[in-house]
Parts: structure tokens; C-alpha cells; sequence
């Protein structure tokens, strides 16, 4: 998960389980919660929530910011299913500093390993 | 009289409400044309068939069931397909539109027991991934979905690239010479990699995927943090494990 890279950067720490809903609470990003609308509407393609989301967003991060808001979650919307479908492991490096964060974010969850086993 | 095959991108989305960026529109163009282009192992009509079924996928009433049930193996039927493909490639478009995150090695491997190749799989992983990118940038816009245009004359060379390597995936992954980047991840991660059985494929996705993100010099109006933190929230979503 590079949010938690690209917050070491700013020496700022984020809440990492907020994402993955293994917490409650704020992430520390700016904008977040509407980001976070976009995410979620993205990857449901809800309609209604895709109009509400065009018409605040032009107030809350302004139109430019929007669209490229909009393309990070589209684009992550594709990217995901080519990594879902193809199986492939951490790049090593990931593997070896993420070992903590992975567990307390129930990411290992998504291992194939995981699911294999609950979705028989 | 020599004659010189050109390809020119015609530019979409011109005149939309909302800015959107001519390396998106450009990217765009062109992920759109290569649907009525020759793959490597699929024709045009094909490509554009299994667009098609992409954009079917979410009317389905199987995958719809599948969607609500506790394991997604536990529904059994037929898809609400166009017809025009394979039910073994309906099988694998619908799974990857509508439930990509439960996905299992299992199932991939009894998709390739009814007789699909991994290179096949390949193509239509890229193609579908690329089109949920450019459907779903469309919708969540408001604006109409690009429409690829009839199939161009060519046929799919069907060459297996052997420049690959068993790297812990499903399938042989691109073997690429690596070095560290200040990211932390390699110049060729395994995404990039993960296609490597197709490099078309890789090209076609990456191709627009690019515009979409990137590790670093990503040009656009929200800060890395948001970035990262919207790729974060859908990457979980989608149960993606990488």
C-alpha cells in the first residue's frame, strides 16, 4: 500500500486500517471522506452516487481535481482485476516491509490462500 | 508507389463539461481502436465481441446471484450472454466485471481445463481490464461510452512470447532486467509483468493505464497522498491482495 510510503515521506502517519474497514475512524487525508465517495461510487458504478458526486465535487475539490480524482479510481478499478486474475505475488521488497501492516489491515485476507479456503 | 500504414488517434472527448486531460483523452483513443484491431490470439471481431460481453456482464442475473451468495462457486447456471463467444470466455468476462475479488487459483485452473490457453486468458484479461478503465471513466463522467468502430483487416499472429519466467503466478510472468527505483518497487513490478504470456496485452492495458497513475511525476491536481489513498480504497474493494 504506498499511502503509507508516500505519508513517510511527508513524516505524516495515516490510519491504513480505515481503508481496508479493519478500523474506524480518519485516514488523515485531506478531502478524505469525499475521496473516499469516489472510491466507492467507481467501483459499485453507482449512478446516483456519481451524479451527487460530479455536482460537489466542483466545490469540494474543484473540476480539474475531480477528473483526475475520478481517473486514480477508474484506473485502480482495472488494474485490480488484472492483478485478482492473474495470481501474481508481492514484488519482493513489498513482501518483506509490509509482513506487519498486511496483518493489521486484513490484507492477508485477500491472499489467494485465504480465499481459497472461504470460497469454495 | 510506396504506401506506409499510419495510425492516427483521433481525440475523444472533446467539448465535455469537466477538463479532461489530452494525455487521458489520447491514451483513451487509442485503448478504444485496439478493440477492432487483431490481437495476438483473438481477430477483431472477436476483440470486439468480447467489448460486447463486457458491457453485458453487469445484466446478468447469474452473476447477480453470484454476487449475493456467501461463496460465489456455490451458484450454479449459465450466463446471460450476446452469444457471440465461447462459454468459457462468458465465463471469465463475467467473473472478472462482477466478482474479480473472489477469484481463486482453482477456478483459474478449471477455466484453462476447458480447453481456454493461458495466452487466450491472457488477451482477455487485458482487453477486459482495459475496458472496465474506459467504461467506467465514461460513466462515473456522465458521458457516453466510447464505441470502438467496425473491425479492421488483420489477423492475430498467435505467437507465444517466450521471454518468460514461473515467478509465483498463475501464469509465466515477463522476465525483464530489474532495478530498484526510489519507490520501493522494481522498475518492472509483477503487474507489469503479470501479463507477460501477451506483451499486446500488456501494451494495451498499460497504454491506458498509464495516463491513470504512475509511481512517480504523476501530473495531476490531487496530492499523492489522495492519490494513493483512493488506489488504496478500491484496490480493497476488489480484495486485491497485490
Amino acid at each position: 500500500m504506498l499511502l503509507r510510503r508516500s505519508g513517510a515521506k511527508k513524516n505524516e502517519t495515516y490510519n491504513l486500517n480505515v481503508v481496508t474497514n479493519a478500523d474506524e475512524g480518519e485516514v488523515g487525508v485531506p478531502n478524505e471522506t469525499f475521496l473516499l465517495r469516489i472510491a466507492e461510487a467507481v467501483y459499485e458504478g453507482n449512478h446516483e452516487a456519481l451524479v451527487a458526486i460530479r455536482e460537489e465535487g466542483k466545490e469540494t475539490l474543484g473540476e480539474q481535481a475531480l477528473v483526475d480524482a475520478i481517473a486514480v479510481a477508474c484506473g485502480f478499478n482495472g488494474i485490480t482485476k488484472v492483478a485478482n486474475a492473474t495470481g501474481i505475488p508481492l514484488d519482493e521488497t513489498t513482501e518483506k516491509d509490509t509482513v506487519q501492516m498486511r496483518k493489521e489491515t486484513k490484507i492477508d485476507d485477500y491472499d489467494d490462500s485465504h480465499k481459497s479456503v472461504v470460497y469454495r | 508507389m510506396i504506401r506506409f500504414d499510419v495510425t492516427v488517434t483521433t481525440m475523444v472527448y472533446q467539448d465535455q463539461p469537466l477538463p479532461i486531460r489530452e494525455s487521458i483523452a489520447l491514451s483513451h483513443s487509442d485503448g478504444i481502436a485496439a478493440f477492432a484491431k487483431a490481437g495476438t490470439w483473438f481477430t477483431a471481431e472477436q476483440r470486439l465481441a468480447i467489448l460486447a460481453e463486457a458491457r453485458q456482464a453487469h445484466l446478468c442475473t447469474l452473476c447477480g446471484k453470484r454476487k449475493k451468495a456467501l461463496s460465489p462457486y456455490s451458484e450454479k447456471g449459465e450466463h446471460d450472454s450476446r452469444g457471440d463467444l465461447p462459454d468459457n470466455i462468458v465465463e471469465v468476462i463475467h467473473r472478472l466485471i462482477t466478482d474479480s475479488g473472489r477469484l481463486t487459483h482453482s477456478w483459474f485452473t478449471s477455466v484453462l481445463e476447458t480447453g481456454l490457453s493461458g495466452e487466450e486468458y491472457v488477451e482477455i484479461v487485458g482487453a477486459v481490464s482495459t475496458s472496465i478503465i474506459l467504461d467506467g471513466f465514461a460513466d462515473a463522467l456522465g458521458i457516453a461510452p466510447l464505441e470502438p468502430g467496425g473491425p479492421v483487416t488483420g489477423e492475430p499472429d498467435r505467437v507465444t512470447n517466450e521471454d518468460v519466467f514461473d515467478g509465483g503466478a498463475w501464469l509465466p510472468m515477463l522476465n525483464l532486467t530489474q532495478e530498484m527505483t526510489d519507490t520501493g518497487l522494481p522498475t518492472g513490478p509483477n503487474i507489469l509483468r503479470s501479463m507477460g504470456l501477451v506483451p499486446s496485452a500488456i501494451q494495451h492495458f498499460f497504454g491506458v493505464m498509464r495516463s491513470h497513475y504512475a509511481l512517480a511525476d504523476l501530473d495531476f491536481a490531487i496530492t499523492r497522498s489522495q492519490t494513493e489513498l483512493i488506489a488504496a480504497r478500491v484496490s480493497s474493494l476488489n480484495q486485491c491482495f497485490y
